[in-house]
């Protein structure tokens, strides 16, 4: 009974699996092979299969650049202030927004702040140059009631990251709660009724069900945004950096603009974009394990 | 009585601190539909903050009186309609399997990892748009839709929105005969309708937004989707081959303006459909409704 | 389990395999006619076997050719048109049997991804334009674009020839590798970008102050403007792009005590020196650390766009721009609009202490080409189509202006397959000559190009306002601002023209291997410094420091080859 049962089963799952099988093998790993372009020295006269290998060359000759190493460290140290609070401030703010009982506000509220979402970094890099300038942005306004010294927030190299991560989490983290926000309410309701039943507090509450509820997601997110620890996010940095903060705010994606895109180096691009995916694989693949080994948790 | 008042002052704190957050989100998206609906000129001269100055619709006339606009707006809807039907399709089925504890079919954690290295590695620019001209769908709109038809990110998460469901449920439906497809669309699905509604969302937004493959696959303009489109028109100031004949433009439809109307023109539409999927996440099915 | 892992991958890999090894057969035997095609069509056989060349030779049965269009975005069509079908494609078969078959339209930027896409995937249209010379010289060096040499002899037209040959064959030069021209290159010098100065009219007459003389003159003005008022925040406008941003960055002072940055120039000894490491920039650093000291710059200039700083001139926060000829179309036309302020252009003044020549330097030409496709059986319809533009365009007897350049309406000369058009240089210069002279005259004789016909219309609208009393339209102040007498930006341009106060970056066209790898390095590098001492976080003698660091990060082995390549030419 049971084999027959494992037997039936096993052919549907896979009967399942085939489109979208097929669809990634053609259009995600039928391109994976052009990743030998990292390894090759691409020459227009060629064809894209037909171009000569030059080894490591294409690594040596990123890793040698100059900026490079300035460049890595910009990048890691703005990608994980950018991860860790990607990861906070949405849970926060769902988790608050859960406790809002009157629910055209809790709707309103969540319309409002998935808004920033939709703006092009161009459109809003120029409304921050404005409202961030020390001497007359409205930002630094209020700093002065309150007494603090103005702030050059896009020019002072120290500042600059995490003017970055701040901006950045103000455009996405109200898109990124709207997973959350399924999360929470994929809880049962009756879980919140036999607390209350049995007396329990608000923050009691929170810790012993909403977060429990929504912690297979909390971990998958979190475990997958660690394949973007080199991506520090171009669009915004391309649209925000000048010559004030290069030594702070140049990053992988702006040093690969210089030397690859705009020049026309597919080689070395794709080079930096295969050193990019090796690492992420590594930390992606290092944390399922651990999962898997210590928590006994499969996180896909 | 203690507990209570705890309650109200927590309250108050949480409806202040989130109602100042969603201004600070729509306080700018306020600025830019002033700025779409004022004079090149007043927004220039940077006069424009919360309200329209020398109010006029010259840039969404401007947007709204070419044909183009029009049909590349129409194209977007078709590309919307199509692209999240096939990606909903494919991620409701294909994570269904996957949710599936180890063990219970052959080859389960490699295929998982085979949809999730696609999130970490990527042949590049090169390669994809020579295997989408290779297999004939390239300047047709499923270079559109088949290339991110299957997003693996999407997939994780509704595997473990699935995995969810408790056992128990499945294994009731099976004794009563049901088979896979059954489970899938009569259990699971109509269980993750929260978690479904988000994805459709993403997906939606995706499509609606996404305008560089319009442009790299597609040829004519006239299939161009409407971001696409826009892009080919807000008139970028290039100072280095600035000539007369640009001069005319430039002056009557500043991009300040026409950007502003553009960004607007692009949310408008998803904002409307916002609140008819949001419902299905901020109040989700209860489980306990649907065993009755 | 394992071992079934590694045959999934195996079958994964033996698929893509077959995938790539389909792909590569689909190229060969597209590669393999193309191959004969050339063989039997090269330059050569084109000579022998044709009947005599014919510049305007029409073909029959026509000849269908693939091209690819960078798309303006300002453009409209009338009513049905469209790239794919124009007065130029419709007239082009009617007339010269040429059949245009558009293969793609991309606008400005994404116009070189798309390229790229085409000429990786080995689906180039057939006459194509180019944007810069990498690209060009990548694809004649791979041999992918025909040596139009021969092709140019028989078939350019003696308009184009003449066009071409205006600025005595540079432009040409730029295009020609190894003796052989390989593109059609856009003709001339951009000579209308130099700097100028424009002054605010009412602040200056409030002031009181004479007509400036020297920069330092500029500077006072700027001075005073700023300390009449608090509302009027700094003396003259600068950018984040601060060496080449056209609206409002440091070229005009620079070029003010003889500095040329990001150029190549000669200097007394014969070699090509790059002009943003020169002694002279550094001069140039100090002027505007002192300004930045003094308050006369926005300090916060590194983080602003030209738009920002549009801004500041149009909400009267500023009073001087030393900037490009077409102010007065933006920003200075919103502030006319709004306010009827008017401005006052001059042309570039020296600082009291420099003794050299006062030279501009004009922008170095990007590389603006037309090619055509190696393999493609009728090379000559590049010049041929060429030829008809200039004809219908250009040329003073045959012209048709309303159908193929513009009405009122609409721009037909934009969406010409090849743009721009070939046509005389400096026509805006021109412009300027007749529309004054036939202003001051009262005599329209003098009008004869369309563009002129234009121009002088709104000039004339302008002063036929002013005398009854009435505003002029923002237009009209637009074109008596560029086009009418001596003290417009064009009058300007034709004083800087006729005292030969030109100069332009020797190297154009060329890119050593070292330079194509680190030259944005190089500019970032630049950037970061200047700004970092005109605002004083560095001292400015920290300019030796950053020259040298310049040479080590590359600058000297650019230095090295660019002179090789320039005594090699010499």
């Amino acid at each position: 009974m049971n084999l027959s049962r494992i037997k039936k089963t096993n052919w549907s799952y896979y009967i399942m699996l085939l489109p979208a099988f097929l669809l990634v093998l053609v259009y995600h790993y039928g391109p994976i092979g052009g990743l030998a372009l990292a390894f090759q020295k691409y020459n227009f006269a060629e064809s894209i299969f037909n171009q000569e290998w030059v080894g490591l060359e294409n690594f040596r000759y990123i890793f040698g650049y100059p900026g490079f190493t300035r460049a890595l460290w910009n990048t890691l140290f703005i990608a994980i202030m950018k991860l860790t609070a990607h990861f906070i401030v949405p849970i926060t703010v769902s988790i608050l927004l859960n406790e809002v009982r009157k629910v055209y506000l809790k709707r309103y509220i969540q319309t409002l702040i998935y808004l920033p979402h939709f703006m092009s970094w161009v459109i809003i890099s120029s409304i921050f140059i404005d409202i961030l300038s020390p001497s007359e942005g409205i930002v630094n306004k209020f700093l002065g009631l309150a007494g603090i010294e103005p702030v050059y927030f896009l020019g002072e190299p120290k500042v600059f990251p995490f003017t970055v991560v701040a901006t950045d989490i103000w455009k996405e983290f109200g898109f990124r709660t709207i997973v959350y926000f399924a999360a929470l309410s994929s809880i049962d309701p009756n879980l919140y009724e036999a607390a209350e039943i049995d007396g329990a507090k608000r923050m009691k509450k929170i810790r012993h069900i909403t977060i429990p509820g929504i912690m297979p997601i909390i971990v998958l997110l979190g475990t997958l945004s660690l394949g973007r620890i080199l991506n520090a996010g171009f669009e915004q940095i391309f649209n925000m950096y000048n010559p004030l903060v290069y030594s702070t705010g140049d990053i992988l994606d702006t040093l690969t603009y210089r030397i690859g895109i705009v020049n026309n180096e597919y080689d070395i691009a794709t080079a930096i974009g295969l050193f990019r995916s090796i690492v992420s694989l590594l930390l992606v693949s290092t944390s399922y394990y651990m999962a898997s080994k210590l928590a006994n948790y499969r996180i896909f | 009585m203690k507990n209570n008042i705890q309650d109200k002052i927590f309250d108050i704190f949480n409806y202040a601190f989130l109602i100042s957050l969603a201004l600070l989100c729509v306080l700018p998206f306020i600025h830019i539909l002033a700025i779409s609906f004022s004079s090149g000129p007043a927004a220039t001269a940077g006069k424009v903050t919360l309200w329209p100055v020398e109010f006029n619709t010259n840039s969404y006339i401007y947007a709204f009186s070419k044909p183009e606009f029009i049909r590349a707006f129409f194209n977007s809807v078709k590309r919307v309609l199509l692209g999240v039907t096939v990606n909903m399709a494919l991620l409701s089925i294909t994570a269904y399997p996957l949710s599936k504890p180890v063990g219970t079919f052959f080859g389960r954690t490699f295929f998982s990892w085979f949809f999730v290295v696609t999130m970490l590695v990527s042949g590049g620019l090169i390669p994809t748009y020579l295997v989408v001209n290779w297999t004939g769908i390239r300047d047709t709109i499923w270079s559109l839709i088949l290339p991110t038809a299957v997003n693996a990110f999407h997939l994780t998460i509704l595997l473990n929105f699935y995995r969810q469901i408790p056992r128990e449920l499945e294994e009731s439906a099976f004794l009563d005969g049901a088979g896979q497809w059954t489970i899938l669309f009569r259990l699971y699905i109509p269980l993750s309708i929260p978690a479904l509604a988000t994805l459709t969302i993403f997906n939606t937004v995706a499509h609606w937004n996404e305008w560089f493959h319009g442009i790299i696959y597609l040829d004519s303009m006239k299939k161009y989707p409407l971001q696409s489109y826009l892009r080919n028109v807000i008139i970028d100031v290039s100072f280095d081959t600035i000539d007369v004949n640009m001069m005319d433009i430039l002056a009557e439809v500043t991009s300040r303006t026409f950007r502003a109307a553009q960004v607007v023109i692009a949310t408008v539409p998803i904002i409307c459909i916002y609140p008819f999927l949001q419902r299905y996440f901020v109040k989700g099915m209860t489980l306990g409704s649907l065993k009755g | 389990m394992k071992r079934l892992l590694i045959m999934a991958f195996t079958l994964i890999m033996a698929v893509s395999v077959i995938f790539g090894g389909c792909d590569r057969k689909g190229e060969e035997s597209k590669d393999a006619p193309e191959v004969t095609d050339e063989q039997n069509t090269g330059t050569s056989a084109v000579t022998e076997e044709k009947p005599p060349a014919d510049p305007f030779g029409k073909y029959s049965p026509s000849v269908k050719v693939k091209w690819a269009k960078q798309a303006n975005p300002a453009t409209d069509f009338p009513e049905g048109d469209s790239y794919e079908n124009s007065v130029w494609t419709r007239s082009l078969l009617e007339d010269m049997g040429i059949e245009l078959e558009l293969d793609w339209q991309v606008v400005d930027k994404q116009y070189e991804t798309k390229m790229n896409l085409a000429i990786a995937s080995n689906q180039l249209p057939d006459i194509m334009s180019l944007t810069d010379y990498t690209q060009f010289n990548r694809l004649a060096g791979a041999d992918r674009i025909v040596d139009l040499t021969e092709l140019y002899e028989d078939y350019a037209s003696p308009l184009l020839k003449q066009y071409l040959m205006e600025d005595g064959g540079l432009s040409k030069s730029w295009a020609t590798i190894g003796g052989k021209l390989m593109g059609l290159p856009r003709n001339g010098v951009n000579f209308q970008t130099t700097r100028k100065i424009f002054i605010r009219r009412d602040w200056f007459e409030e002031s009181g102050m004479d007509k400036p003389e020297t920069m330092e003159d500029v500077f006072d003005i700027a001075r005073a403007f700023k300390n009449k008022d608090p509302e009027r925040r700094y003396g003259l406008t600068l950018a984040k792009k601060i060496l080449d941003d056209g609206l409002c960055d440091m070229r005009g002072v620079c070029n003010a005590v003889g500095a040329y940055p990001r150029a190549w120039i000669e200097d007394s000894s014969g070699n090509l020196v790059y002009g943003s490491v020169q002694p002279e920039m550094k001069k140039a650093i100090g002027i505007y650390a002192d300004l930045h000291e003094e308050g006369l710059i926005d300090p916060e200039f590194a983080v602003k766009e030209a738009a920002q700083v549009a801004k500041q001139l149009t909400s009267g926060q500023i009073g001087i721009s030393i900037g490009s000829f077409f102010l007065p179309g933006w920003p200075l036309s919103a502030l006319y609009k709004s306010e009827g302020i008017e401005w006052d252009i001059y042309p570039l003044l020296p600082m009291s202490d420099y003794k050299g020549e006062l030279k501009l330097l004009t922008n170095t030409p990007k590389g603006d080409m037309h090619v055509v496709r190696k393999g493609f059986k009728h090379p000559e319809v590049l010049l041929k189509i060429m030829n008809y533009e200039i004809l219908k365009v250009s040329d003073p007897d045959n012209a048709e202006q309303e159908k193929f350049q513009s009405d009122e309406n609409y721009n037909y000369a934009v969406t010409a397959p090849l743009y721009p058009i070939y046509g005389p240089l400096n026509k805006n210069f021109k412009t300027n000559v007749s529309v004054t002279k036939a202003i001051d005259n009262n005599d329209t004789s003098y009008i004869v190009t369309p563009q002129e016909k234009v121009q002088h219309g709104r000039v004339k609208a302008y002063f036929d306002a002013v005398n009854s009393g009435q505003t002029p339209k923002p237009n009209e102040w637009k074109a008596y601002k560029l086009f009418y007498g001596p003290d417009s930006s064009f009058g300007i341009q034709n004083y800087y023209f006729d005292n030969d106060m030109y100069i332009t970056s020797k190297l154009v066209g060329f890119e050593t291997p070292e330079m194509s790898r680190k030259k944005l390095t190089l500019e970032t590098l630049e950037d970061t410094a200047v700004v970092a001492m005109i605002t004083g976080s560095k001292p400015l003698d920290y300019f030796d420091e950053y020259v040298q660091e310049w040479r080590d990060l590359g600058g000297e082995l650019i230095e090295y080859e660019v002179n090789e390549w320039w005594n090699s030419k010499k």
